[in-house]
C-alpha cells in the first residue's frame, strides 16, 4: 500500500499560489489607495458629493474614508488580538494551562458570534468616530487572537526551541535569538486577518447609515444611498471598488498566512 | 467479485455515537461489494455511506448538537425577548422581536441550506470535471467568495427591488450566494483530496478496486468526504448570512429582528437595540449548532461502527 500512496513522480510540485495571490492583493489595494488619494485631482472637490457628479470620481473619493478607517481599525484590531493571544500565553505560563484555555475558548466563542452587528449599533448609540474605530477593532480581535494563539502554540512546540534549551542556552537568549524572530511572521499573518473584517464591518454599518459620518465618505454609505434611491449608475462604482478592496484584503491575509505555513 | 479481507492494526477513533473500539487490536476488515459484513476503523469508515432513509427520523448527532446548543442559542433568544419585554419602550416589543426572529430565520435558514447544497455540489463537481460548465461554476464560486459579501448582495437585491424586481426570490438568492461560495471553497479541495493519490483518497481507490461503478463511488464514498468540511466551516457562512439578512431587512423594510435592531439604533435607543442583538446572537448559535449536527451526521469518520451496507 505504501507505494500506492506515493504521488506519481510525474506529478508537478504544487505552486506557491498563496504568495502570488497575496502579492496581487497588495498591488490592487495599493492601486486603490493611490487612486483614492489622487481622486481630488480628477474633478473639482466641491462637486464630488453631488448626486450628479462623476460617480467614479465620487467613489474614489469615498475610498479615502473607507481605506483609512479600515487601516486604523485593522491596526487596532490586530494589536488587540495579538495582545489577547500573548495574554493567554502569559496566563498559561504564570497561572496554568486552564487559564490559558479559558482565555482562548472565550476568543473562539466570540469569533463565532455576529460581532459585525456591534458596529452599526455603536454607530447609532455612540456616534463618535474613534469609538466606532475601537468597536470595529474589537469585532476583529477575537478571530485574530484565536489564530495568533494557534500559531504561538505551534511555535512553542518547535524542535529548534527544544534543541536550544537542550544546549543550555539561557532562557533570555532563547527568547531573543529564536522565539522573537520566529514569532514576527505568524503574528503578522494573524494580524492581517483583521483588515478584511474591519473593512467589511465598517462598510456594512455605513451601508445602513450608521457608520462613518458623510463628511468622511465611505463606499458602504454610497452603496446604501444608491440602493435606497434605486440608482444603478451611482451604485456600481462604489460597489465594485468595495468588492475589489475586500478581495484584495482577503488575498493579502491568505497570502501572508500561506507564507507562514510550512509545506 | 470475492470477499476482500484485510488485517490491520487500527487505532481508536472518535465515534459520533459513543461507540469506539479498543486501541491497538487487530481487526479483520471484511468488505462485501454486494452488501453485508462489518467494518471498523480508519479504512472501514470510508466505506460507509448515508443511511438508506436519512430523513425517516431526526439523526442523533443533530439532536445532541441542538441539546448542547440550548445554553448558547435558546437562552440568549429567551433573554433578548425577556429583556425586550422589560425595558423596551413599546408595549408589544417582545412579540415584535419574536416575530422578527421568525422572519430572520425564514430568510437565513433556506438560503443557507440551498446555498450550501448548491455550492458543495458545484465545488465537488469542479474537482471531478474541472472543464465542464458545472466545474467552471464551482471554481468561479470558490474564487469569488471575498468579492461577494452578503451585505453587498443584499444592497444589490434592494436596488433591483427598487427598480421593480420581486423581493422574496432576490432576497433569498442574495443570502444564499455567500453560503454557496463558502461551500464551494471548502468542498473543492476536500473533493480533490478524496479523489487524489494521497491517504485521504484510499476509500475511493478501494471502492473502485472493488468494482463499484463511478456514480456510486462519487455519491457514497467521495461526496461525504467533501461535505464534512463544508458543514464544519459553516460558521463563516452563518455569520455572512446573518449580516446580509440584517442589511436586507433594513434596506427592504422587512419586519425582521435585524431591522428592529437597526431602527432602534438609528433613534439611539439602546433598550430597543440590545435585546434584538442578543436574540440575533442566539439565532446565530442555533444555526451553527444545526450545521455542526449535520456535519456529525454526515462525516464518514462518525460512521465507523455502521455496518457496510454495500452500494
Amino acid at each position: 500500500m505504501a507505494e500506492f500512496d506515493q504521488p506519481p513522480l510525474s506529478q508537478p510540485e504544487p505552486q506557491p499560489t498563496g504568495f502570488a495571490r497575496g502579492l496581487s492583493g497588495a498591488a490592487v489595494l495599493a492601486a486603490l489607495a493611490l487612486a483614492a488619494a489622487a481622486a481630488p485631482l480628477m474633478a473639482d472637490g466641491s462637486a464630488l458629493h453631488r448626486l450628479d457628479a462623476d460617480p467614479v470620481a465620487a467613489a474614489l473619493l469615498d475610498g479615502r474614508g473607507s481605506l483609512s478607517f479600515a487601516l486604523l481599525a485593522a491596526v487596532l484590531g490586530g494589536a488587540l488580538g495579538i495582545g489577547w493571544a500573548l495574554l493567554a500565553g502569559l496566563a498559561g505560563t504564570l497561572v496554568g494551562k486552564g487559564a490559558e484555555r479559558r482565555i482562548v475558548i472565550a476568543a473562539q466563542r466570540m469569533a463565532g458570534w455576529p460581532l459585525a452587528l456591534l458596529v452599526p449599533l455603536a454607530g447609532g448609540l455612540l456616534g463618535q468616530v474613534w469609538l466606532l474605530a475601537l468597536v470595529t477593532a474589537l469585532t476583529a480581535a477575537p478571530a485574530v487572537a484565536a489564530l495568533a494563539h494557534a500559531e504561538l502554540s505551534v511555535l512553542m512546540r518547535a524542535e529548534f526551541l527544544t534543541a536550544a534549551r537542550a544546549a543550555a542556552l539561557p532562557e533570555r537568549e532563547v527568547l531573543r535569538r529564536h522565539l522573537i524572530p520566529n514569532l514576527m511572521r505568524p503574528l503578522l499573518a494573524a494580524g492581517t486577518l483583521a483588515l478584511p473584517r474591519v473593512l467589511a464591518a465598517e462598510s456594512f454599518a455605513s451601508l445602513l447609515g450608521l457608520g462613518l459620518p458623510p463628511t468622511l465618505g465611505s463606499w458602504g454609505a454610497s452603496v446604501g444611498l444608491a440602493a435606497r434611491l434605486g440608482d444603478p449608475v451611482a451604485f456600481a462604482p462604489p460597489a465594485l471598488l468595495l468588492a475589489l478592496a475586500l478581495w484584495a484584503a482577503c488575498a493579502i491575509a491568505d497570502g501572508v498566512a500561506a507564507g507562514v505555513r510550512k509545506p | 467479485m470475492g470477499i476482500a479481507a484485510i488485517q490491520a492494526t487500527l487505532p481508536v477513533e472518535k465515534s459520533g455515537v459513543g461507540k469506539s473500539r479498543p486501541a491497538g487490536k487487530t481487526r479483520t476488515l471484511i468488505l462485501l461489494p454486494g452488501g453485508g459484513g462489518g467494518a471498523y476503523g480508519r479504512m472501514s469508515h470510508h466505506m460507509t455511506h448515508f443511511p438508506s432513509d436519512p430523513f425517516a427520523k431526526m439523526p442523533r448527532p443533530v439532536i445532541r448538537r441542538l441539546i448542547d446548543a440550548v445554553p448558547t442559542a435558546v437562552l440568549p433568544m429567551a433573554a433578548g425577548i425577556g429583556l425586550s419585554a422589560l425595558v423596551a419602550p413599546q408595549p408589544d416589543a417582545a412579540m415584535s422581536l419574536l416575530r422578527g426572529l421568525a422572519v430572520t430565520l425564514l430568510l437565513t435558514l433556506p438560503s443557507l441550506a440551498v446555498g450550501t447544497a448548491l455550492g458543495t455540489l458545484a465545488g465537488s463537481w469542479a474537482a471531478v470535471a474541472p472543464r465542464s460548465a458545472g466545474g467552471l461554476a464551482g471554481r468561479l464560486l470558490a474564487g469569488a467568495g471575498a468579492l461577494l459579501p452578503g451585505f453587498l448582495l443584499a444592497a444589490l437585491a434592494a436596488l433591483a427591488v427598487r427598480v421593480g424586481a420581486s423581493a422574496a426570490p432576490l432576497g433569498w438568492t442574495a443570502l444564499s450566494v455567500p453560503a454557496a461560495c463558502q461551500a464551494a471553497r471548502l468542498a473543492l479541495p476536500a473533493m480533490e483530496r478524496a479523489l487524489g493519490s494521497g491517504p485521504e483518497g484510499g476509500a475511493v481507490r478501494m471502492a473502485r478496486g472493488l468494482g463499484l461503478d463511478e456514480r456510486t463511488v462519487l455519491r457514497h464514498h467521495a461526496l461525504p468526504q467533501a461535505v464534512a468540511p463544508v458543514m464544519g466551516g459553516l460558521r463563516a457562512a452563518v455569520l455572512a448570512a446573518m449580516v446580509g439578512s440584517v442589511a436586507l431587512e433594513s434596506l427592504l423594510d422587512l419586519p425582521g429582528a435585524g431591522a428592529l435592531m437597526i431602527d432602534a439604533a438609528r433613534v439611539g435607543s439602546a433598550a430597543g437595540a440590545v435585546p434584538a442583538l442578543v436574540a440575533l446572537g442566539g439565532l446565530t448559535a442555533l444555526l451553527n449548532a444545526l450545521g455542526l449536527g449535520v456535519r456529525d451526521w454526515i462525516d464518514p469518520a462518525n460512521h465507523s461502527s455502521t455496518p457496510y451496507q454495500g452500494a
